[in-house]
């Protein structure tokens, strides 16, 4: 049996810090959601699991969550078992689920309940074992119920639960439903798949391993470094499973650094920018270095603008950069003992580079004006 | 001009140095001037409704639609020819300049810089100092506080004398870091790191805004905003947490109530019914048990009331044979009684006559007796009182010696015998009789009487001593000792008596003693109370017996009227015997009560309270869900929020980052700016005051500016030390500061450059001194400077008589 596992898509997050580029990036992730359901026809897959946070928050607009149910429901090989996590967890008064139960076609499971889901209707000797959860909070996990329950061996019994696991997932203050390894050692469960945390975990995953996050399949924020994740695991007869991960994300997010000392810099790094493709990278560039004035206004007219365009989004932080006034330049713009070179002088002087800077550009917006 | 306004064709010749236009009014001075300024400053490629605008006024007025003027410029014997023309309508103008080496620009933008370039100021401050038609000059300084391009022209003049400025205006500079630090700093306080509270002290934090927020404002508006926003999500998310967790909860309950009320209330009816079964078989149970007591009691009961009579008869002989015993024993008992009675009379009879010859023997002091040896005795003491009342104190002392005698009041008799010299001293109660052979002295106490006393004193002592002696005794005390043991044999007597006459009753001793004579055989007679305890045991026991065979008589004769017979009883424990087996099967096939409760009601009520709390339950679990459904739910997670706000709190610290250097730029300028303001402006002053004393006649000696717009002079002081604000000066007072102004700037900005000056009948509001005064300033200025004066006055034509005086007239067109 091979089945796809990803979790933590979080339909619906907004992106209002990424000005123009927010809209695309809302976009992608309903693009990445069908893009693995396509992905996991042409695998020939036999079930999907999503292991929670399908969406970013329980109060989505309707058209939204059944645009979403409209892309799941086009998965051919079998049941997509979707279950409830932290930031879409179920309860009753939730639209969400509602909305979802209203658009999907009948292979869409929600593990709504702690009880088992046998699969044996879809011709699959596999029993699920879910840990639905009911809260956005909780310092309890949901896995509890499934030592009490009878676990019939002679099927493949997979746990799939949403929350921190101890010693992999940050969890400070323990409100994330928080597991640990001992709990999840229920005999009798071949196999965990969990979601929440936004990077596949084991980093490389083998046959030996049985519990896997998935990952977040398209980026979310500068905090992942990774391109998107998701897991094809495949289980033969014996129930020895093979394990992949694979790259569903459309687009990325980087942290770059730049230090910029001459005019060259500016012109070796626009060169990059445009010979790679990052049109799919929203970037946070941190800018440090001083240039030239002149290069200065260059960077910020001429190259920066021209770079802006290969990125789908880049923000820069340049609080770092400066403008390279030493007392040579100042003695060549204003004669020694004028006022602009005095007040530039006692800022050089000291040290205050950054009154200098301000200083520096007031004069010459002033004498640019003449 | 070739034509200019009302000129039609005219070419006018200038000298070096002073120039008078002069001329009647309407004779086209001011056409002159116009000329002048429009021919200078003014664009030839003007739009159309600039060209109506600026130069509507000049087309000739008899119609035409061209004006043009041509200029002569000279320095250093260089000479340019300056044509410029304008037409009605976009851009029809057309200038020219032609250079001395006779090169010609036609381009009208290259010719209007040529000119600006060449002005020896900037073109605003060439207008409005140098070439100006002023008619009223006193309004000059008031206008041009108001034209700030032509202050910063002055500051920068001026300060070029004390400081470089490398080409930059400082006034702008300062006025731009300003404008910076305003946007930057407006409505933010710089202590507390908050917004400025209004003039009403309130804070106008995100709740009450300062209207169109900028600069570090505007930022941490939108930091704090972001935060709340992340506070508030942070919290809805919290909120709907909890009423999720309580909706869970009363959903578990109410699941598990229902639950259990669908098991439970079907089982109702059948509970009920299982209940009236139960008591019906209990009830029956109890018939039977009683049936099979009766049953086999019923013989028993028979064959004891057979036996009853020979147990009762045994008990009734025991009886009578103790009843027989009881009598003897009691005739016992008296007997022994009536001995010990006549043992005790006779005893008693015995003491009485042994106390009847006690009472013979003892002296019988009567009552009266008594009463008359106390009464005696109570006088005595009554009259010893008195006679002891006064005390006499007698001191003897013998002459010679003698021998005498007293005799005291009580009776007593003293003797005494002296020797010569000897004394005696004594002292006596009432009084005392002292008698020797010689003499009798009687002394008495008190008034006289005591003798009186003594005498009976006396006598009542003798009467009791007789008394005593018929009694044979020698004291009262004796007397009523023997009174009160006469008494006393009296009663001991009259006390037995009485005891022999209660215990002889109505009986005559003799009898008694006489019943006594005869003793009846008591021998092997038992105690009467060992016999009474014996037969009260018999007696209980026959009634027990006897209430026995009653109860069982009543209960047979019972069993009887109910069942004829045993074989009734057995029939009728067949039947009940079937009827409850019945039941008992009937009871299997229904539902066990739970066993926490004790019967039918309890579980009854149970249903009752489960039926009540799920109503309750669903109300809360209603009104949970209203209060989710009325909460606002957030456009973001608060993860996401999280993200918003951390920019935001970027965003601010970068503007606090870039105002504060802003701050520290605005420090720095105006500490370096404030070391150099009193040097710059001290050249106006000193060029103010010496045109001033020029014109004046020394009047003026000090002129001051206000801290702020320092280019304009607002206070100036006499000779005598009086200070005058401008508004105060008369008016031409006012025309000739703002003349002597004029010059000094004029002064400052040409310094030895040449130019051409316009100044507009400037001395017509001054008394003949000061004119003559002002020209002879304007004649000093014009040495140096091309100055064109224009006039309609003939006084001032007097005055400039020997300068170069154009003089127009009205035909002048």
């Amino acid at each position: 049996m091979k089945l796809l596992h990803f979790s933590d898509l979080h339909l619906g997050l907004q992106f209002k810090n990424y000005g123009s580029a927010a809209k695309d990036l809302q976009m992608a992730r309903y693009e990445t959601l069908e893009r693995l359901i396509t992905l996991a026809n042409e695998k020939g897959c036999d079930a999907i699991i999503i292991a929670g946070d399908l969406f970013d928050r329980v109060k989505m607009k309707k058209a939204d969550v059944l645009g979403a149910i409209k892309s799941i429901n086009k998965f051919t090989g079998g049941p997509v078992i979707i279950l409830p996590g932290n930031h879409d967890f179920i309860s009753n008064d939730n639209d969400l689920w509602r909305y979802v139960e209203g658009g999907k076609n009948e292979h869409v499971i929600i593990l709504a309940e702690k009880k088992p889901y046998d699969l044996e209707n879809y011709d699959l000797n596999v029993c699920i074992y879910p840990a639905p959860c009911s809260a956005k909070h909780s310092s309890e996990n949901e896995v509890g119920w499934i030592e009490e329950t009878d676990i019939k061996n002679e099927k493949l019994n997979i746990g799939v639960a949403h929350g921190s696991l101890q010693g992999v997932a940050p969890d400070l203050n323990d409100e994330h439903f928080p597991m640990t390894r001992e709990e999840l050692s229920v005999p009798g469960i071949d196999t965990w798949l969990l979601g929440h945390i936004h990077i596949p975990w084991p980093d490389i995953p083998s046959a030996n391993d049985n519990i896997f996050y998935s990952g977040i399949p398209e980026p979310e924020d500068m905090n992942c470094k990774h391109k998107g994740s998701a897991l094809i695991i495949e289980f033969d007869d014996n129930r020895e499973k093979s394990v992949e991960i694979i790259v569903p994300g459309q687009n990325y997010f980087e942290r770059k650094s730049l230090v910029l000392e001459s005019s060259e810099d500016m012109d070796d790094f626009a060169e990059v920018t445009q010979s790679e493709d990052y049109q799919n990278c929203v970037c946070k560039l941190t800018v440090t270095g001083s240039l030239d004035p002149d290069d200065y206004v260059r960077w910020y007219n001429e190259v920066l603008p021209e770079i802006k365009k290969s990125f789908l989004y880049l923000k820069t932080e340049d609080s770092g950069l400066r403008q390279k006034i030493t007392k040579e330049r100042l003695d060549g713009i204003y004669p020694e003992g004028s006022f602009p070179h005095k007040l530039l002088s006692d800022f050089l002087k000291d040290n205050d580079q950054q009154a200098l800077e301000t200083a520096f550009d007031l004069f010459k917006d002033i004498k640019d004006e003449n | 001009m070739h034509p200019f306004a009302g000129i039609a064709d005219k070419k006018i010749e200038l000298a070096d140095g002073l120039n008078l236009i002069y001329g009647p009014n309407e004779a086209g001075k001011s056409t002159l001037f116009n000329a002048i300024q429009i021919g200078l400053l003014t664009k030839t490629n003007l739009t159309s409704s600039k060209v109506d605008e600026h130069l509507g006024d000049y087309f000739p007025l008899g119609g035409g639609d061209v004006i043009r003027v041509t200029m002569k410029l000279e320095s250093n014997d260089r000479t340019y020819k300056l044509y410029k023309e304008w037409k009605p309508g976009t851009r029809n103008g057309t200038s020219s300049l032609i250079k001395p080496g006779g090169t010609e620009i036609t381009n009208e933008d290259d010719v209007q810089n040529w000119v600006l370039d060449n002005l020896p100021v900037k073109a605003a401050t060439m207008k409005e100092i140098m070439l100006t038609k002023q008619s009223a000059l006193h309004q000059t300084l008031s206008k041009i506080r108001d034209l700030s391009d032509v202050k910063q022209d002055i500051g920068a003049v001026l300060r070029k004398s004390v400081m470089e400025t490398g080409g930059i205006s400082v006034d702008k500079f300062r006025e731009c870091v300003n404008e910076k630090h305003k946007e930057f700093f407006e409505h933010w306080d710089r202590t507390t790191n908050r917004p400025e509270k209004d003039s009403q002290g309130r804070d106008r934090g995100v709740d009450h805004k300062w209207s169109y927020p900028k600069g570090i404002l505007e930022k941490w508006y939108s930091m704090e905003e972001e935060k709340r926003k992340y506070t508030e999500i942070v919290i809805y998310e919290n909120t709907v947490d909890e009423l999720n967790q309580k909706l869970q909860e009363k959903n578990e309950v109410l699941n598990t109530k229902q639950k259990w009320l669908e098991h439970w209330e079907p089982k109702l009816d059948q509970l009920r019914e299982k209940e009236v079964l139960e008591a019906k078989i209990k009830s029956i149970q109890k018939d039977l048990d009683e049936l099979h007591k009766i049953a086999e009691e019923w013989p028993v009961y028979k064959k004891e009331l057979n036996e009853q009579q020979p147990k009762l008869d045994k008990y009734n002989q025991k009886l009578e044979k103790l009843n027989k015993e009881q009598e003897v024993a009691s005739q016992k008992s008296r007997f022994e009684s009536l001995q010990k009675r006549v043992t005790k009379l006779n005893e008693i009879k015995k003491q009485v006559s042994e106390l009847n010859v006690q009472i013979e023997r003892a002296p019988n002091v009567s009552e009266e007796d008594f009463e008359a040896i106390s009464s005696l005795q109570s006088d005595i003491e009554t009259l010893q009182v008195k006679a002891n009342a006064s005390k006499l104190s007698l001191n003897i002392e013998a002459l010679q010696s003698i021998e005498f005698r007293i005799n005291y009041t009580d009776g007593k008799e003293e003797v005494f015998n002296l020797s010569k010299g000897e004394t005696k001293k004594l002292t006596k109660e009432g009084g005392a009789i002292l008698q020797s052979e010689q003499l009798i002295i009687k002394v008495a106490s008190g008034d006289g009487n005591i003798g009186e006393v003594i005498g009976k004193l006396d006598e009542k002592n003798k009467k009791l001593k007789v008394k005593l002696e018929s009694f044979d005794s020698s004291s009262v005390a004796e007397i009523k000792l023997k009174y009160q043991q006469y008494q006393e044999l009296v009663s001991k007597k009259e006390t037995k008596l009485s005891q022999f006459n209660d215990l002889l009753e109505d009986d005559k001793l003799e009898k008694l003693n006489q019943q006594l004579e005869e003793v009846p055989n008591f021998a092997n007679v038992r105690e009467l109370t060992d016999i009474q305890k014996e037969r009260d045991e018999v007696l209980e026991k026959r009634s027990a017996l006897n209430s026995r065979f009653e109860g069982m008589k009543k209960k047979v004769e019972e069993w009887e009227d109910n069942y004829k017979n045993t074989s009734g009883v057995f029939s009728k424990l067949g039947s009940l015997t079937t009827e409850i087996d019945s039941l008992k099967k009937k009871l299997k096939n229904m539902p066990e009560l739970p066993e926490q409760f004790e019967n039918f009601d309890a579980f009854k009520q149970e249903i009752n309270d489960v039926e009540k709390s799920i109503i309750e339950l669903k109300d809360k679990v209603q009104e949970i869900e209203l209060e989710m459904t009325s909460l606002d739910n957030p456009e973001v997670a608060a993860e996401e929020q999280g993200n918003i706000k951390e920019d935001a709190e970027s965003d601010f610290e970068r503007m606090l980052d870039k105002a504060g250097s802003l701050y520290r730029v605005k420090e720095k300028t105006d500490e370096i700016l404030s070391q150099l303001e009193e040097k710059t402006y001290t050249p106006l002053v000193e060029g103010l005051i010496k045109w001033l004393s020029k014109m004046s006649g020394g009047r003026f000696e000090e002129v001051k500016l206000p801290p702020v717009g320092k280019e304009i002079p607002d206070k100036f002081v006499t000779n005598d030390n009086k200070e005058i604000p401008f508004q105060l000066l008369s008016h031409g007072t006012k025309d000739l500061t703002a003349l002597a102004w004029r010059l000094t700037v004029i002064e400052q900005f040409l310094q030895d450059k040449e130019s051409c000056i316009l100044l507009d009948d400037p001395l017509v509001d001054m008394d003949k001194e000061r004119k003559k005064m002002a020209s002879d300033a304007i004649k000093d200025l014009a040495k140096n400077q091309q100055v064109l004066l224009f006039s309609c006055h003939g006084e001032v034509k007097n005055l400039l008589s020997n300068e170069n005086v154009i003089g127009l007239t009205t035909s002048f067109s």
